[in-house]
Order: C-alpha cells, then structure tokens, then sequence
C-alpha cells in the first residue's frame, strides 16, 4: 500500500515536473515560432515613381513605373531598393482619369502585363490568364476583383511627377484589403 | 473520455506494450541516483534537438547572411536569446555530462565485458557530440568561429593520407566561404544528429540487453518507472536550472545601446538586448589583424597540447597522442577478460581519471597562459604575451559590441563583415590618417575613447578637429593665421582681413578713451560672434537651422563696417563675393563633399588651392568625371580614392556615424585575363 502511493506519488511528480519544464521550454519556443507577427508590413508614404512623366500618359496605353524605397528583409537593410512597380493608365483627358494599378496580380500575385500588340488595350496575368479592362476593371478569368488601385498625387514643385502610395494587398479574395 | 480515446489508439497502435517495454525495466539494486547520467544527457540533446530545430527557422548559412541572421535570433526575434542560449550552453553541458557519465560508467565497471560494444558506442557517442560541438561553434560565423575553426579544420590537414583531402573537403575549398558554411551546417544538422539518434537507440537497446550493472551485494529491486525516472528527471532539471541561469547570468552577451523595450513582455522577449545570452562576437572577416583566437574552452587541452609540440613535432599532438588515448579508451574493456577482470577495472578507473584528471591540468594551464596573474595555481607562462591577448580580448570584444549596436540600424546585403568595414567611426580615423592626416591636424578637445587626435607640429594645412563649428569659426576669425587654420598655408585672403581689423584697433586705441575703445571692441567681436554663430549654422540640415540665428547673422555677414565685410568675399546663398570659398552649407557633408572633390573649383578655393583633389579613378564612369574635372581645374593634382572611403571620412570628419550602405552596383565581375 505505502509502496502504491510512493508510485503514485512518483508518478505526479514527474507529470508534474515534466509539466512545469514543458512550459519553461514550450513558451518561449512558441513566442519565438510566432514571432513574425511583431513585424508588420510597412506603411510608406508617397513615393516618386521612376519611368512616368505625367504630361507625357497617352489615352489607353499604360506606362509601367518603378517605386524605390528602403526595405527592410528581417536582418538586412536594403537603401534603396525596388518595392514595386505600377501600371500607370490614363483613359480619358484629365487627371480624373488617371488609374494607377498595382502589377500584381489580386488573383495568386504573379506579376500582371500589359496586353500584347493586336490583342486590345487591357492586362493580363500569365498564371491564370486572369483579364483586366484598361482601367484595371475585371474582364474575363479566376480572380475575385479588378487590378488594385493605387492612392496617386502630383508632385508640389514638378507637376509632371507622379507620386504614389504605394501597398500590397491580400489576394484571392474580393475585398481589396492592404497587407497588414 | 481521454481513458475511451487512449484504448481505442492503443487498439490501432499498440502503444501501450511498446510504452512498457520502454519503461518497466528492472533496476537490480534499487533506483540510484549515480545512475542518473545517461539520462540527463539524453534529456540535453532533447533539449539542444528542440532548440537547435527552432535556430533553423531563422539561420541562413551563407557567407553573407549567417551573423545576420543570428544577430536577428539573439537581438530581434521574441526569446531568440534564450533558444540560442539553451542551445549555446547545452552543448558545453553534454560535454561535461559526457565526462561524468564516463566516470561513472568506469566506476561501477560498466564498460567490461559483456558491455564493451556498449563501450565502444559510447566512444562513438562522444565523438560525435564533440562533431556537433566543433561544427556548431562556426554557424554564427563570427570572429571567434570562425578563426578557432580555422585552427581545428588545419589540425586534421595532419591526419594521416586523407587528412589533406578531408580538410579540403569540410572546408568545401581551398578557403573558408559559403562552402565551408553549408558543410559545416549539413553536418551540424543533417548528418550528425541522426547519427548520433541511431547511436543513442543502439547505446540503450545494448543497455537494455544486459541492464545496470549493479553492486555485487545488492538488495531488492526496482522499476525505472516511476523510481529512477523521477531521480532521471529530477537531475535533468537541476541541470537546465543551471543551464538557464547561465544563459542569464553567464552569457557575456553585448548590449544595444538606446531604449530599452516597453512592458514587461517585450523586456523579457528581448531581453538579447540588455546583454543576456550567449555571446556574438564581431562578423567573421578574414582581413583582421592578430585576432586572439582560442577554441571553445573543452578544446583548450588540444590548443595546449599543440604547445609542446612545435614545428614538425606538431603531428604528436595533433594525431599521436590523440589516437593513441583512442585506442587506449577503445581497448580498455579488454582488460576486463577472464582473470584480468579486477585489474580491468582498476586500469579503467586510473585511466579515466587521468584522462579527465590531464585535461583539466592542460585546460587550467591554457587559462594561465593567456591571465597575465595566472589562473587558480598556475603561474603565466609568458606575462607580455597575455597581456597583449588581454588587450587583442578588449579591442575584439569593443569590435563585438559596435557590429551588435551597427546591425541595430540594418546590415547591408554585401554581409554583416561590411558593418565594421564601412563604420566611419572605426575605418574613418584610419582612412583620415591615411589620406588627410599627412597635411591635417585633428585635434579633439578630450580622448573619444582611443582617439587623441591627430597632431604634428610640421602640418601644412588647417587643424580639422571640430571643423565648422562655431568654435572653430570663431577661433579662425580671430586668429586666423594660427597653425590651427591658414598660419602654414598659402591662403592670406583671411589673415589680411584680420590685419586690418587690427590696425583699426591700433588706431582707437590711440585715438579713443579706454572705456571706449573697450566697448568698441566688445561691440566688434560681438558681430564677429554672430558672424561665427552664422557660419556654423550653415553646417546643420536647412531644416533644423535656428531662424533667429540666421536673419541676425545674414545682417552681420553682410554689413559693411570694416570687420564684417564678409560679403565682399564670400558667399552664401545667392548673394556674395567668389576671392573665398562659397560658404553655403559650410562644415555640411556636402560642402566637404566638394571640398574634397574638387578644391579648385571656384566654390571652393579656385585658383588659389594648393590641396589635391580625391576622386574616385577606377570605377565606370570615373572617366567622365575627370574629363569634367579636367574642365574647371586644368592642373589640380588628383588622388585616387573610391567613393566609400571619402564618405567614410566625410562622416568621421562631421561625427556622422552611421555605416555607409552600398547603393545599385556599377561595376561587374573582373573582367576574364585574356
């Protein structure tokens, strides 16, 4: 009998101990797994984008823009790097209709072109075959929503340069919501 | 519920019969605690398995990504500290546990026979922890690592016939690199870990086949479970409570400068910042001088061994003596045969605790060599020479903390080597002394740490230390042909102005009462303060400028009393006189930018410079430049230097010390000898 609670003592013990250990190691370790969350994605300001002169858009031909801007890959620290590139199309006479369209595609991100000479003005992504109007409007294919539109203004001192806000959103779904 | 769920897993799996064979072992004799030490050293590879797992998901082995990335785990990443603590000190743990549990196994005659294959695993088990040891000890791919490495990797080149082939090998080259990195981690993750897994199983299956070897006389009998496993665990974790309180206590890590972490969560979770942790020294970077490399301080008995033995001799003690104590360990369970059995035992004791007994003495003798007071009882061999490790420690550890504190702010893609290479605080002052010192004084108002400045009586040109300062400006206004500014140089342009201001003073000295000339000069150089105040100004960014300092000093530099005058020569903004140099920006990195570039330009000092110019010569484009130089400075005498070096100056010059990033490349591959 006093034998029988010595192991079941024993026992709860070592449950006990194995318990308090686990959690010493385990919580910390599942901090340290689920630590990319204290990294969240960066909010940039309006940024010059390179390649576009605004004065020079023609109606229904987009231009591709670069934007360059430090970025910042977990330990390594990038000046001035590319962090993304733009469609840039203007579908009428005004700034009114000036679109500026985020290249990725809101389908599964793969990099969206312009359409080929001949095949009309518009986009389309080589993954999918996801078709987007000139404007950046859905046209034809498995995405959820159009080409992702950027917030854009002109420059202060040099009105021909376009400045833009420029993010990345979640894709595969409908809602057009920034990567967080 | 849990009781339906098990039975029915165990009707699927049969757990239960595999948990028991694993568990219900009889234990002759009794629970022991002397029988705790293979356990816990099962219970710290768990440990270092789990850790070392965890490390994974954030290491990148790559020349330039691996202190990066370990950087990241210690400093950045929640708890990165702690995993890579536990990992750190649980090697150095099994290393000691390995020993006690040798002894222990010597002592109670378990390594006799019908036990030596067990023996033999155990070997094979310590070699391959010290494996893991030594390829662990580069990952970080740190200065320590990575010279200590460099000595192991040298000493097998010794062994013999493949030793020159295994050593090209590991390394992955004739030199350490990317290679060595992804040869070291497949060893360190992929091949000896498994390894070691299939050695443990066979080690406890052999274990299990013959069991503990009890005393002769002893009485009644035991269950591993739950009675040893309760002495195994509570041992175990005894031992993590010692390996913790070394990563908190014991870690020498180095600490960030700046704020701490907010609340108690994040104080804890980067708590690699206040210094706790293991250490992380300074980027790997085989272009450094005299680093005082030793290995982890389980291989100092090899280090000292290597001693006695120099020059050719060395191959005795790096294969002869540690294959002979090899063998000997591999033969000592065949003394234990027939009637040699009690001799066996005794020949395995004496030898173990030899061993051990040699390699604490070599050990403590390797301490003492590099303590200049010695280390316990062991005198220091060579008292200059520790001195001068000491003093190589503090100079690495100083490199450590400012590569730790460089990374806070980003590591460029080019690796975590070109933090200190391209830190202005620490390559600037060389560069400086290289470049600019040989006509430059700098002289500093108190020691900034090493520094005491640059000083030589023969300079030909101004004193830098503190140029555009508002002390330096108002030091050259009044003096201006002091050593300290133009007093060894050609310039009279200032030297004359102040000549006249001097002679106005002569002249009311004569002419006015004292009390007047005495306001009169007080009312002069409180311009003249302006004007220094101004100028100074200028050095700050345009948009941290005082604009009170500004409207009062534009009025001051641009009077026309006698003193001021300043207009009439120089400069700032649109307005303003070219006989000086342009004085917009003046002590900004841009004016100096200049300055540097092309002192003859006419913002600078035209026609009348006498100072080289320093451009970049070599890369694309350069050509371009000097045609364009070539245009305002037909005969400036032009110094090669690359763009890095004279904005590692510019930021020296100007206390700027962040490290300088490399932009888009221009330049490609060497191009191929035809």
């Amino acid at each position: 009998m006093v034998n029988q609670e010595r192991r079941s003592f024993l026992r709860f013990a070592i449950h006990s101990l194995g318990a308090l250990f686990g959690a010493v190691l385990g919580i910390p370790a599942a901090c340290y797994l689920i630590d990319a969350r204290n990294r969240p994605a960066v909010q940039r300001d309006f940024r010059p984008v390179q390649g576009v002169r605004l004065d020079d858009l023609q109606k229904d031909v987009p231009t591709q823009g670069v934007i360059r801007d430090v970025r910042t890959d977990a330990w390594t620290l990038h000046p001035d790097d590319v962090v993304g590139r733009v469609w840039v199309v203007k579908t009428g006479n005004d700034d009114a209709s000036i679109r500026v369209l985020a290249t990725i595609c809101p389908h599964l991100g793969c990099f969206v072109n312009n359409n080929p000479p001949g095949s009309g003005p518009g986009f389309t992504c080589p993954c999918h075959s996801a078709k987007f109007n000139i404007d950046g409007s859905k046209n034809t294919g498995p995405q959820q929503r159009g080409m992702d539109t950027l917030e854009w203004k002109r420059d202060q001192q040099d009105r021909n340069l376009l400045l833009v806000k420029f993010e990345n959103f979640v894709q595969g779904q409908s809602e057009k919501v920034p990567r967080t | 519920m849990f009781g339906k769920l098990s039975d029915w897993f165990d009707h699927r799996t049969g757990y239960r019969k595999f948990r028991d064979a694993m568990l219900l072992e009889h234990i002759p004799g009794g629970a022991k605690w002397r029988y705790v030490w293979g356990s816990t050293l099962v219970f710290v590879f768990m440990i270092q398995l789990v850790t070392g797992v965890l490390l994974m998901t954030a290491y990148s082995p790559g020349d330039s990504t691996a202190w990066g990335s370990v950087y990241f785990i210690q400093y950045e990443m929640d708890f990165g500290w702690l995993i890579r603590g536990l990992h750190h000190f649980g090697s150095q743990t099994m290393v000691v546990l390995l020993g006690l549990h040798m002894l222990q196994v010597v002592i109670a005659g378990a390594h006799l026979p019908p036990r030596e294959i067990n023996w033999w695993l155990g070997l094979a088990l310590l070699g391959v922890t010290l494996g893991l040891s030594l390829t662990g000890y580069l990952l970080p791919w740190d200065q320590k690592g990575y010279w200590a490495t460099q000595v192991a990797t040298n000493i097998m080149r010794d062994a013999p016939v493949i030793g020159p082939y295994l050593q090209r090998f590991l390394v992955g080259g004739p030199e350490y690199g990317n290679h060595t990195l992804t040869h070291f981690y497949t060893l360190h993750v992929g091949i000896l870990p498994p390894t070691l897994i299939v050695l443990v199983i066979a080690h406890l299956a052999v274990f299990r086949r013959h069991g503990v070897t009890s005393p002769r006389n002893a009485q009644g009998e035991d269950m591993f479970w739950p009675a040893q496993a309760f002495r195994d665990l509570v041992v175990s974790l005894i031992i993590f409570g010692a390996m913790l309180a070394l990563v908190i206590y014991a870690g020498h890590g180095n600490k960030i400068d700046g704020p701490e972490p907010d609340g108690m969560y994040e104080k804890a979770a980067k708590a690699g910042r206040a210094g706790l942790g293991a250490n992380l020294d300074a980027p790997a970077d085989p272009d450094t001088q005299g680093y005082p490399a030793r290995p982890e301080w389980y291989f100092l008995f090899l280090f000292q061994l290597l001693k006695y033995f120099p020059g050719d001799s060395k191959f005795i003690a790096t294969m002869v003596i540690p294959m002979g104590v090899g063998a000997l360990l591999f033969l000592l369970p065949l003394f234990g045969y027939g009637r040699m059995r009690k001799f066996g035992h005794f020949i395995g004791v004496l030898v173990i605790v030899a061993l051990l007994a040699g390699v604490g003495v070599l050990t403590c003798l390797a301490f003492a060599d590099d303590e200049p007071q010695g280390f316990l009882n062991f005198p220091c061999n060579d008292v200059k020479k520790a001195e001068k490790f000491q003093e190589d420690l503090v100079k690495a550890s100083k490199e450590a903390g400012r590569a730790v504190n460089l990374a806070h702010a980003g590591i460029p893609a080019e690796g975590a080597r070109e933090l200190l290479r391209k830190d202005p605080l620490l390559r600037g002052e060389t560069l400086f002394k290289q470049n600019c010192a040989v006509c430059h004084n700098f002289s500093v108002a108190a020691p900034e740490g090493d520094f005491k400045g640059f000083h030589d009586a023969d300079a030909k040109a101004p004193d830098l230390g503190g140029f555009g300062t508002e002390k330096w400006i108002r030091g050259l206004l009044e003096n201006p042909k002091d050593k300290k500014y133009f007093g060894s140089t050609k310039l009279t342009g200032m030297i004359n102005w102040r000549k006249r201001i001097e002679e106005e003073r002569a002249d009311w000295k004569v002419q006015d009462a004292p009390e007047v000339y005495k306001k009169k000069i007080a009312e002069q150089d409180a311009d003249l303060d302006k004007v220094a105040r101004f100028i100074a100004e200028q050095a700050k960014p345009k948009e941290k400028r005082d604009k009170t300092v500004l409207s009062e000093g534009v009025k001051s530099f641009s009077a026309r009393k006698i003193h001021l005058r300043c207009q009439s020569c120089h400069t700032i903004g649109d307005d303003g006189g070219s006989q000086g140099p342009d004085l917009t920006d003046y002590g900004s990195q841009e004016w100096i930018r200049l300055m540097i570039m092309s002192p003859g330009h006419a913002k600078r000092y035209g026609d009348k410079n006498t100072m080289p110019a320093f451009r970049n010569l070599e890369s694309p484009g350069a050509e371009v430049h000097e045609m364009l130089f070539r245009e305002i400075d037909p005969k400036g005498v032009v110094v090669n230097m690359s763009d890095i070096d004279r904005e590692l100056i510019i930021r020296w010059m100007t206390r700027d010390h962040r490290v300088i990033f490399g932009g888009n490349t221009i330049s490609g591959a060497p191009k191929p000898k035809s």
